[in-house]
């Protein structure tokens, strides 16, 4: 599917692997590949980098997936959540819900003490990747709210950047894995586009610490897969994020879920999340990221 | 004989090709092909100008120069650029040990994204520098940049810095007022040559130069870079001192 959206990659595989005996029908080969690949290559690839406009999601919490599907982690029925944006009374923060029959023991018991830090008042506000600076890996980085993020694709890879803190994860498109990966914030992401459009981003080797699938706090081992697939919505000004969490260490099942963003005129713009960012009304926030000696 | 007639018509038909993809390049005046991963294999402290010597500070520069070597050495001041890992600001980000990629997208940008503190640049082509007043409204440390290729040279000029940054690792003043104009070229297939103008009257008495080469490693992938965690290994990076 890849080489026939890339023709160019095609007809260069194609000639160095041909002898020179086989050199006519691979050049046959490579210029068909590439008469059928230019058909092709805008209806498999959205449109989803641009200069002017990126991606801005108005929710950071997961939406369900089509029902009978395993869905997110939601809150705490015991300590309901109110918003900003939920109209007036107190607003609260995000607690999990630990008593969630798929997860792990493991991983309710850290989800119980991280929402008891808040109630026993230890910590007004809980650890919040972005809020606090920190990179909110994968899946977590897609429920990023308020400010954009943007693509860059090439016939090789794509990117995804940011606006916030200007964090980028890179989409390496090839079919497989590197053999070994070292754990990091964001992994090793490999990446197709399937007919009909959608981007489809398989991401393995993501670092456990501070990293949370959602913003209530919900954790995951190094074995976590993440598969997103990413699609225009009907009228182009919609992107769709449809992701499968699989972490057999953490979750009895995989967790299927969603995500929507809307597309926005908005160049991008450098965003510093460490400015200005201190504890200014003593809420025991979580302390950002800072290097006690420089890095060189 | 069969065979010799197949490779015959084979030549021909590469021939064909090659004729196709050389008639097919960009012709001169088109962008230039300055995309890769790059990394320097040296790198300076002190920032080093081209045609040696030292920094043209004015008065108000080298007193806050002096200021600003005094209170990194008492910490009174913090280098927030790998404290807080902020962005370098310019020439600074250029005078990185740890690699960084130029991608040529998406269309009418350039994007220049370093590993160290995972900085991200946006690089218009062919657009007018934002109007002054917007330039003093949203000032940043990395400023605002439009650029144009001048034959196989990308030009970037950027305006619009907030001040708050150090042009090098030993403190050397920087004010909002700085405008700079890149010249990014490849000096070889392998090779990567960045020429940086520094313009600030506020705190140098003439511009001056600074000369940064890198060497082409599309071999590496960038890495997720957080600040005090472990990074990447640069001590092939001559002249890196890790505290």
């Amino acid at each position: 599917m890849m080489n026939a959206a890339f023709p160019g990659k095609r007809s260069r595989i194609a000639l160095t692997r041909c002898s020179l005996g086989t050199a006519l029908c691979a050049t046959i080969a490579a210029w068909s590949a590439l008469a059928s690949a230019q058909t092709t290559a805008k209806e498999g690839i959205p449109e989803l980098a641009s200069a002017t406009f990126a991606w801005r999601a108005n929710r950071a919490e997961w939406s369900d997936p089509p029902a009978g599907m395993r869905g997110p982690i939601k809150n705490d029925p015991d300590h309901p959540y109110h918003g900003n944006l939920d109209g007036p009374g107190q607003v609260t923060v995000r607690m999990g819900n630990w008593k969630d029959p798929v997860l792990k023991p493991w991983a309710a018991a850290q989800m119980r003490a991280s929402n008891e830090e808040v109630l026993s008042g230890k910590r007004q506000v809980p650890f919040t990747a972005q809020a606090r600076c920190y990179p909110g890996g994968v899946p977590g980085q897609l429920l990023y709210p308020a400010e954009p993020f943007y693509f860059i694709q090439t016939p090789k890879q794509v990117w995804m950047i940011w606006q916030r803190d200007h964090l980028v994860r890179r989409i390496y498109l090839t079919d497989k894995h590197s053999e070994t990966v070292k754990p990091s914030w964001f992994g090793e992401s490999i990446g197709r586009y399937e007919s009909g459009g959608t981007l489809v981003v398989d991401t393995i080797g993501l670092s456990a610490k501070n990293s949370y699938i959602d913003n209530f706090r919900t954790p995951h081992t190094e074995r976590l897969h993440v598969v997103e697939r990413f699609k225009l919505a009907g009228d182009g000004r919609t992107l769709e994020a449809f992701v499968k969490v699989d972490d057999p260490d953490t979750f009895n099942e995989p967790l299927y879920m969603a995500q929507r963003w809307r597309k926005v005129p908005n160049p991008l713009l450098e965003t510093v999340c460490a400015e200005n960012n201190d504890d200014h009304f003593d809420q025991g926030l979580f302390p950002i990221p800072q290097a006690d000696k420089p890095d060189f | 004989m069969e065979d010799h007639r197949v490779c015959g018509r084979a030549g021909v038909a590469m021939t064909a090709l090659l004729t196709a993809s050389i008639v097919s390049w960009p012709a001169w005046g088109e962008e230039p092909d300055l995309a890769g991963i790059y990394w320097a294999a040296t790198y300076s402290a002190k920032i080093e100008i081209v045609g040696g010597g030292e920094l043209p500070f004015t008065e108000a520069g080298k007193a806050a120069y002096e200021k600003n070597i005094a209170g990194l050495r008492d910490e009174s001041l913090s280098d927030n650029a790998r404290k807080f890992c902020v962005p370098d600001g310019l020439p600074r980000a250029w005078a990185t040990p740890y690699p960084f990629e130029i991608v040529q997208g998406p269309s009418g940008n350039v994007t220049i994204l370093h590993e160290l503190n995972h900085q991200v640049r946006v690089v218009r082509l062919n657009k007018e520098m934002p109007a002054y007043r917007d330039l003093l409204s949203f000032p940043a440390y990395n400023g605002h940049s439009v650029g144009h290729y001048a034959g196989d040279i990308l030009v970037v000029e950027t305006a619009g810095f907030n001040g708050k940054t150090f042009a090098d690792a030993t403190g050397a003043p920087q004010s909002d007022a700085m405008r700079t104009v890149e010249r990014i070229r490849k000096i070889s297939p392998t090779q990567l040559e960045v020429v940086i103008t520094v313009t600030d009257p506020e705190y140098y008495a003439k511009e001056w130069q600074a000369r940064f080469v890198y060497n082409l490693r599309n071999d590496l992938r960038i890495e997720d870079y957080l600040c005090g965690e472990e990074h990447r290994d640069i001590s092939s990076v001559a002249g890196v001192r890790r505290p």
